[in-house]
C-alpha cells in the first residue's frame, strides 16, 4: 500500500515537474542570419550576406499566433531579398513534429544544418557566402512536445492540437508566405518548398488543402461541379494563382482519412500538374520511410484505441463508372482511419524502385527523366559522392527510379492503381531515412531537388 | 501629470511595436544564437572534433534514462518475477520488484557510466553509427565496433565497452551472497554484459530492417 502511494505521488510529481509550458520562444529575434561556422559570427556580418536567413513563426496550444510581429518581420524578410535579388530566392518552410517545438528541440538544429546544406547543393561552385543565392528559412512552431518525460503518452492530445494549429491563422501565415514567394510580382525564378514532418505534416495537410480546393474551385468558373466520368473529353482550364513549387509531407503522421477526400476531388476532376515537356509532378509529395515505425505501427494502434470516438461507415460496392470514389481494394473508412496514407499500398501512386549501383561514373548518378516507349517518363534520383561518415570517409552510390505503380506490374495482370492524381504518395527505402526522425539527411534533398523547377521555368496545373 | 506621461510614452510604444515593418527597407539581421550544446540533433550530428565534454555528459545521461535503459530493467525484474527466480533477499511478491528494478538499473548505469568515462578519457566516439554493405559485413562491423574504432588511415583499440562491461560486471558483486562474490563472478557478468551490448549493437544496426519488417505487418494488403 505505501509502495503504491509512493508511486502515484512520484509520478504525480514527475508529470507536474515535466510540463513543456506554452511559451513564446522567439519574441526578440524572429528573424536571424545563419552563420555556417557555428560560433563564428564573423563571416555572418563580415561582409554582410544573405545566404541563409532564418525566420520563426509560432503558433500557441489553440493555433494563434503568438505575436504577428513574427510573421510579418518573416514576410518583409522575404520581400527585402526579393527587392534586392532580382534573380530570385530560395524559401523552405518547415512545420515541426511531435515531440518538437521552437524552443531547444532536435528540429531546431536539424534545420538550421539543413538549409546550410540546400545553401551549400544550391550553389555548387561554392563561391563566397556574398555571391550565394539568397535561401530563407521559416520554421512553424507549434507546441509538439508537452511533456518532458513520458512524451510517448501524449499522442492523442497532440493529435487533437494539429487539427486546432491548422487553424485560421496558420492558414493566413501559410498564404502570405506562399503570395510573397510565388504570387505575381515575385521574381519568377523564386522557389519555394513547404515541408510538414510527423504531425506537422497533418497541420501543413490540413491547411494547404483547402488554398489548393480554392484554387481549383476558383478555376472552373460556375460550371464546376460534376466529375469527369472515365474516357470523357474535356478541355482542361488552366489554373492562375500561386502556389508551392514542392509541398511535402515526410512521414506525415496522420490518418488517410485526411487524403482521402482531396484525392477524391483531385480525381473527380482529373487535375493535371505538368512541365513544359509533358513530365508529370506532383503538387504534394507525401513519401515515408519503410522504417518509420512510429506511423507504421505507433500510429494505427493510437488511432485503434481513437476509433470508439467516431462512427465509421462502410463504402457501397465500387462504381466503375465513378473511378474517383476511391480503391476497390479499400472497403470501409476504418482502414483509413487507422494508417496514414503513405502506409496504405492501395493509395501509392509511384514506387521508389532501388537500381544497379553506377560506380565510378557519376554522371549516370545524377538525376534525370528518362523515357521508357512503354512507361512513359521516369525519373532517375540519383547520387554518387565520398562522405564523412564520423572519422571515416565512404563512397555513397546509389541510384533510385521513381515508378508509377502502374508501369511496375505486368499489363496481363494488372495490378490495383487507384491513384493517378498529382498528390503523389509512396514509401522510401531506409537507405534514404532509415527511421521516423532522422530526416535531416542530404538524401532527402537529393530526392527533393529533382522537382525543384528549373529557373524561369514554371509548370501548369490543369483541372477539367 | 506623472501617470499621463507615462501613460502616453507607454502608448506610444506599443503602437511602435504593433507598425509594420516598411517595405523596402533592408532588414539589418542579428547572428542566429548557438543552438545549446546538448541538443538532441547535436549530440547525434556533431563532429567528434567539437564534442565537449558537456556533450559526453549529455549523451551519458540521455542514454541512462532513455525508456530502452528504464524498461529494459523493468522487463528484467518483472521477468525475474513471473519466473521465480529474483534473489530471495529481495523478498517476496510486489516487495521485491523496487530492489529488483534498482539494482538492476544501477548495474546498467554503472557500466555506461565506466564506458562513457573511459571514452572521454581516450577521446573516443560515443555514439553508435551504423555501417554500410552486405549483412554480413554490417553484423561484423556491428561487432567489432564493441572493441575498434577506426578512420581512414588506421584502426585503433576502444577500450571503452570492455571497461564499462567490467565496471558493470565488478558492481553487481555489490548484491551478491559472499559465496559468490568472487573475480571469477565478476568475469561471468563481465561477459554477460558484454553479450547484451552485442545484442544492443546489432539491434541498432538492424533497427531500421526490423522497423520495416514490423511496419509491413500493419499495412493493409492489396487483394
Amino acid at each position: 500500500m505505501t509502495l503504491t502511494r509512493g508511486l502515484v505521488v512520484v509520478g504525480l510529481l514527475a508529470t507536474a515537474s515535466g510540463c513543456v509550458a506554452t511559451a513564446e520562444y522567439h519574441r526578440n529575434d524572429p528573424v536571424t542570419r545563419l552563420c555556417f561556422n557555428r560560433g563564428d559570427h564573423r563571416e555572418c556580418t563580415d561582409p554582410p550576406n544573405d545566404a541563409v536567413s532564418l525566420a520563426y513563426v509560432e503558433f500557441d496550444d489553440n493555433g494563434e499566433l503568438f505575436d504577428r510581429n513574427e510573421l510579418d518581420q518573416a514576410i518583409h524578410l522575404v520581400q527585402d531579398l526579393e527587392a534586392r535579388t532580382p534573380s530570385g530566392i530560395d524559401v523552405l518552410v518547415f512545420v515541426h513534429g511531435w515531440k518538437n517545438d521552437a524552443d531547444n528541440s532536435g528540429n531546431v538544429n536539424g534545420f538550421q544544418r539543413f538549409l546550410k546544406e540546400v545553401s551549400r547543393r544550391r550553389n555548387p561552385g561554392r563561391g563566397p557566402l556574398a555571391s550565394r543565392r539568397p535561401l530563407v528559412g521559416i520554421y512553424m512552431a507549434w507546441r509538439g512536445a508537452a511533456l518532458k518525460l513520458g512524451q510517448d503518452l501524449t499522442y492523442w492530445n497532440r493529435s487533437l492540437a494539429t487539427t486546432r494549429v491548422a487553424g485560421p491563422h496558420f492558414e493566413e501565415a501559410l498564404s502570405r508566405v506562399i503570395r510573397a514567394a510565388k504570387a505575381p510580382g515575385a521574381p519568377a525564378a523564386n522557389t519555394l518548398i513547404v515541408i510538414g514532418h510527423s504531425f506537422g505534416g497533418r497541420i501543413l495537410e490540413h491547411a494547404i488543402t483547402p488554398y489548393f480546393e480554392t484554387l481549383l474551385l476558383q478555376a472552373g468558373g460556375t460550371d464546376f461541379g460534376p466529375c469527369v466520368p472515365p474516357a470523357t473529353v474535356r478541355p482542361g482550364s488552366p489554373i492562375k494563382g500561386a502556389w508551392p513549387d514542392l509541398t511535402v509531407l515526410l512521414n506525415e503522421a496522420a490518418p488517410a482519412t485526411d487524403a482521402k477526400a482531396f484525392l477524391e476531388t483531385l480525381s473527380c476532376h482529373d487535375v493535371t500538374y505538368q512541365r513544359g515537356d509533358g513530365v508529370n509532378l506532383p503538387l504534394i509529395l507525401s513519401f515515408t520511410s519503410d522504417g518509420d515505425s512510429a506511423t507504421g505501427v505507433a500510429l494505427p494502434g493510437g488511432q485503434w484505441l481513437a476509433r470508439s470516438q467516431l462512427r465509421l461507415r462502410t463504402y457501397t460496392a465500387p462504381d466503375p463508372n465513378a473511378p474517383w470514389e476511391g480503391p476497390a481494394e479499400i472497403p470501409d473508412q476504418t482502414t483509413y482511419f487507422t494508417h496514414s496514407a503513405a502506409h496504405i499500398p492501395a493509395l501509392h501512386s509511384h514506387e521508389l524502385v532501388s537500381q544497379s549501383a553506377c560506380s565510378g561514373q557519376p554522371a549516370a548518378c545524377a538525376h534525370a527523366v528518362v523515357f521508357d516507349p512503354s512507361v512513359g517518363p521516369i525519373i532517375r534520383v540519383g547520387r554518387d559522392l565520398n562522405r564523412q561518415h564520423g572519422q571515416r570517409t565512404e563512397a555513397v552510390q546509389y541510384q533510385y527510379e521513381l515508378l508509377p505503380v502502374a508501369a511496375r506490374h505486368d499489363p496481363a495482370h494488372p495490378a490495383p492503381y487507384w491513384n493517378h492524381t498529382p498528390y503523389w504518395i509512396f514509401k522510401i527505402p531506409i537507405e534514404i531515412v532509415p527511421d521516423h526522425s532522422d530526416i535531416f539527411r542530404n538524401e532527402v534533398f537529393d530526392l527533393l531537388d529533382f522537382f525543384l523547377p528549373a529557373p524561369g521555368t514554371a509548370a501548369t496545373l490543369t483541372v477539367r | 501629470m506623472v501617470i499621463a506621461s507615462l501613460l502616453a510614452v507607454g502608448a506610444s510604444a506599443v503602437l511602435a511595436g504593433a507598425q509594420e515593418p516598411t517595405p523596402g527597407k533592408s532588414t539589418v539581421l542579428t547572428p542566429t544564437p548557438p543552438v545549446p550544446e546538448c541538443n538532441d540533433d547535436r549530440l547525434k550530428n556533431d563532429s567528434l572534433l567539437r564534442f565537449t565534454g558537456k556533450q559526453r555528459l549529455c549523451v551519458f545521461y540521455h542514454d541512462a534514462t532513455s525508456p530502452s535503459s528504464i524498461f529494459g530493467a523493468i522487463g528484467a525484474t518483472g521477468f525475474a518475477a513471473i519466473t521465480s527466480t529474483e534473489d530471495p533477499r529481495f523478498g517476496t511478491g510486489a516487495a521485491a520488484l523496487a530492489p529488483g528494478f534498482s539494482t538492476r538499473y544501477a548495474q546498467s548505469a554503472t557500466k555506461s557510466a565506466g564506458e562513457y568515462l573511459v571514452d572521454w578519457a581516450v577521446g573516443q566516439d560515443p555514439r553508435a553509427s551504423r555501417h554500410h554493405g552486405s549483412v554480413a559485413h554490417r553484423i561484423k562491423a556491428s561487432a567489432a565496433s564493441l572493441f575498434v574504432t577506426s578512420n581512414d588511415s588506421m584502426t585503433h583499440f576502444k577500450p571503452g565497452p570492455l571497461a564499462g562491461a567490467a565496471a558493470g560486471g565488478f558492481i553487481a558483486l555489490a548484491w551478491e551472497t559472499r559465496d559468490k562474490q568472487s573475480v571469477e563472478g565478476a568475469f561471468q557478468h563481465m561477459g554477460m554484459s558484454l553479450a547484451g551490448s552485442l545484442v544492443s549493437a546489432e539491434f541498432h544496426e538492424f533497427s531500421p530492417e526490423i522497423m520495416r519488417w514490423v511496419s509491413n505487418r500493419f499495412e493493409p494488403k492489396l487483394k
